[in-house]
């Protein structure tokens, strides 16, 4: 669940990324309005940085046994 | 006679000769595992799971069985009208006493079965829905972790490896070996399908096998691999055979990738590609808030421009003029009628002077008053004998008594 979660958010983030660049760039906001959105951009691609950094290069081969799920490193 | 017939050895019982045809029917190598070919008629599956039907052509016909395990072992459907190559046995039903065959093995007629059997489950499938477009899931952008349903060993384990990692560094690969080919090998992967949605560790799953025949790949056309995908919570990337190998499997996976490296392809983004796009955000944020704040500040110089912020005085001035402009016209407006207000005195005046009785007076002329009423005598009639009166002149006024009165009293 919380690999799912955090996939979306990714995804979301860079949705909602596209989406503040257009409206900052419409010039329809008040100029707390425009602070706020850039601040909210901002946070997000720093957001977005640290998710793609956050991964750690693993390849295992997973076995069930007895009920249970073993993850062995995978020997090419 | 019946008595005669009776006692005659020859005579055997129903059962006696049944059994003698069947022996002597199935100790016949010809009739055993002999090929016929035929029209299937009559199709009937019973509830204990053997098949009976009918084998024909134009002028003949024969009942035909087909054990349960046997027709587990027929990847096809067989069903009426079809035309199958049977390998069978003659035999006989005692009870009846009827001939069948037994089918030991079928073919489709013209086509290997394996085809027919493809062809089979994908119209059976497709019908059921399981290719629409509308159960296809997304492709994750950056899957944290993908799933990798192969042959342990080989190029396409190795290919899926080198190409996910060389495009992004930090790769997570889960692989769940399995035989890609033979017996057991499309419950493997449906297993592997189903242990990734059940333990829920991958946000994608790779279903991939090197190229082979059309029988290597058949696991992937099973039904249960099918229903595995399609069951799958978690997105699938297929990745049969060559490119031009088509595979059940393929038809139902969210996405069928041509290769195994073309499905890592599809399941790893370009980290750089990555790295930039959002360093392109970065820029795009600090560049629209600039224009954002310039456009801010154009409204701004905008409104500071109007003259009114500009030359506040401007109204005050403008006001005091509309003052003064009041004002000349009002002391316009004062001379005007002072100076009509004059010329009408000064012809009054005039006039006045005209009818002044002092002008008269001037001219030698004198008026006379009653001494004691003070009226003016204008007629002889208002005069009498003896009468006091004023006589005024131009410089004064001389007191006089009337002596005589001449003239009729009648004014003129």
């Amino acid at each position: 669940m919380a690999t799912k979660e955090t996939k979306k958010t990714y995804e979301e983030a860079m949705k909602r990324l596209e989406e503040i660049v257009e409206k900052l760039d419409s010039g329809e906001f008040t100029l707390d309005e425009s602070m706020d959105l850039f601040k909210e951009g901002v946070e997000l691609t720093k957001f977005c940085n640290e998710k793609l950094n956050d991964y750690e290069k693993t390849i295992t081969k997973l076995v069930e046994k007895q009920g249970e799920l073993v993850e062995e490193p995978f020997d090419e | 006679m019946a008595t005669n017939y009776n006692s005659n050895n020859n005579v055997v019982t129903v059962s006696r000769l049944v059994n003698y045809i069947k022996k002597y029917l199935e100790s016949n190598n010809l009739l055993q595992g002999v090929s016929v070919k035929g029209e299937i008629s009559n199709y009937r599956l019973s509830q204990n799971g053997h098949v009976y039907f009918t084998l024909k052509d134009a002028d003949a016909s024969i009942d035909c069985t087909m054990w349960k395990s046997t027709r587990a072992k027929i990847k096809f459907e067989p069903e009426t009208g079809l035309m199958v190559v049977v390998s069978a046995s003659v035999t006989v039903y005692v009870a009846s006493g009827k001939m069948h065959l037994i089918i030991e093995s079928m073919e489709p007629d013209g086509i290997g079965g394996l085809h027919l059997a493809f062809e089979q489950m994908k119209a059976k499938l497709e019908k059921e829905g399981l290719f629409d477009e509308r159960y296809k899931k997304p492709i994750p952008t950056l899957p944290k972790a993908v799933g990798v349903v192969t042959s342990p060993t080989g190029s396409v384990i190795r290919d899926i490896i080198n190409v996910s990692t060389r495009r992004f560094k930090n790769a997570v690969l889960k692989i769940i070996p399995v035989a890609v080919q033979g017996e057991g090998s499309a419950e493997q992967v449906a297993n592997a399908v189903n242990l990734f949605n059940k333990y829920n560790n991958v946000d994608l799953i790779i279903i991939a096998r090197g190229g082979g025949s059309f029988e290597d790949l058949f696991s992937f056309n099973e039904e249960i691999v099918a229903r595995s995908i399609f069951a799958s919570k978690i997105p699938v990337i297929s990745a049969i055979g060559h490119e031009t190998d088509f595979t059940i499997a393929d038809f139902v996976a969210d996405r069928r990738a041509p290769t195994p490296s073309a499905a890592a392809e599809l399941a790893f983004p370009v980290f750089d590609d990555l790295v930039e796009q959002i360093h392109s955000f970065d820029l795009a944020l600090r560049r629209s808030l600039k224009n954002s704040i310039s456009i801010k500040r154009r409204q701004l110089e905008h409104v500071q421009n109007a003259s009114c912020f500009k030359y506040p005085l401007n109204i005050v001035m403008q006001e005091s003029r509309q003052i003064e402009q009041l004002m000349k016209r009002l002391g316009m407006l004062g001379r005007n009628r002072l100076e009509r207000a004059r010329a009408t005195l000064s012809k009054n005046s005039g006039q006045l002077n005209a009818l002044s009785p002092l002008t008269v007076l001037a001219r030698g002329y004198g008026v006379l008053t009653d001494k004691e009423m003070g009226k003016p005598i204008l007629s002889v009639a208002q005069a009498k004998k003896g009468q006091k009166i004023e006589v005024l002149l131009k410089d004064g006024s001389i007191d006089a008594t009337i002596d005589e009165i001449r003239g009729t009293g009648n004014g003129n």
